[in-house]
């Protein structure tokens, strides 16, 4: 089982690699990365959730600050820029989830951890990977990583003001897709409950 | 006194007609018709859709709703599949298969 995974995913950045799109490569932030899966249409380009969460109590999310963990190969931004990037998706994700959840400093109850790195900033766009965990157990409950832009020549040509833009926009991007999605679970969640209260004896 | 029971009693029936069955487990699931089952899925996305819980609520329940409903006829397809590959699957076995659609759709 452990030979088919490596394998997998080696198809997959394969396939991606293909069409120009850039593609995801496991830089070890995760740690584990036996859990996840392709994901389907518009979902990250790997990703795990636990189909036993409940989302349902977390009202509070602990951002951690986001961390780089670049790939040997592949980012066209210099290591000074890194800081900056990092800020601005950090900034990104608590601007975003401080919409639908409280921000806190600690864990604690009802507390949602979220753990980012970047991994890649190419001029077309960036790859992130992003862990969500209960703060106070530790346990994951969604793992995900994903990558926009293309590689290529065209890729070259993408962002011409040296600002980083495309990669500055794909952390609004993920930062807006966190909040939905985690919002959306615990909607669910919350009514799922109250719908089996009313119909489980 | 007997009024009230009559009230209750058909309050009730009303309501456990009203709702469709849930997919609290695959034993559940495979016991329903086609109907149930397209009824628990709009139940499902409905819950997504409902918004409880949010603080403000930022988030474009239409689309996702519609995303969802696009996708209903390949969430019963998986619900089918992941019961037949185990028939022990629970209600987090189906509503993991579901909120991977909701991954897929929320943003």
């Amino acid at each position: 089982m452990s030979l088919r995974i490596p394998a997998l995913l080696g198809s997959l950045i394969a396939l991606v690699a293909c069409a120009g799109t850039a593609v995801v490569e496991p830089s070890g932030f995760l740690g584990d990365y036996s859990q996840l899966k392709p994901g389907r249409g518009d979902q990250a380009q790997l990703i795990y959730i636990d189909p036993e969460a409940d989302f349902s109590p977390y009202q509070r999310v602990l951002v951690e600050p986001v961390e780089v963990w670049q790939r040997a190969a592949g980012s066209d931004a210099p290591a000074g820029e890194f800081a900056s990037l990092s800020a601005d998706l950090g900034s990104a994700l608590r601007k975003q989830l401080a919409l639908e959840f409280e921000l806190v400093d600690s864990p604690g109850p009802g507390t949602l951890r979220i753990r980012t790195a970047i991994t890649q900033v190419r001029m077309s766009g960036a790859s992130i990977e992003i862990e969500i965990l209960d703060a106070e157990s530790g346990r994951r409950l969604v793992a995900a990583a994903d990558a926009r832009g293309e590689v290529g020549p065209r890729a070259g040509r993408a962002d011409a003001t040296g600002e980083w833009t495309n990669a500055r926009q794909d952390f609004e991007f993920w930062a807006e897709r966190a909040r939905d999605r985690l919002a959306a679970f615990r909607s669910f969640d919350k009514a799922e409950a109250a719908h089996d209260s009313r119909t489980e004896p | 006194m007997r009024f009230s029971r009559i009230v209750f009693v058909l309050t009730a029936l009303a309501f456990l007609t009203a709702a469709p069955a849930q997919a609290t487990s695959c034993g559940k699931w495979d016991r329903m018709g086609a109907g149930q089952k397209s009824a628990t899925i709009d139940r499902m996305i409905e819950s997504v859709i409902s918004g409880s819980g949010g603080r403000q609520y930022h988030v474009d329940r239409g689309a996702i709703g519609r995303c969802l409903w696009g996708y209903a006829q390949s969430i019963e397809y998986d619900f089918d599949a992941a019961c037949a590959d185990s028939r022990s699957a629970g209600m987090q076995a189906l509503n993991g298969i579901f909120k991977e659609y909701v991954w897929s759709c929320a943003g």
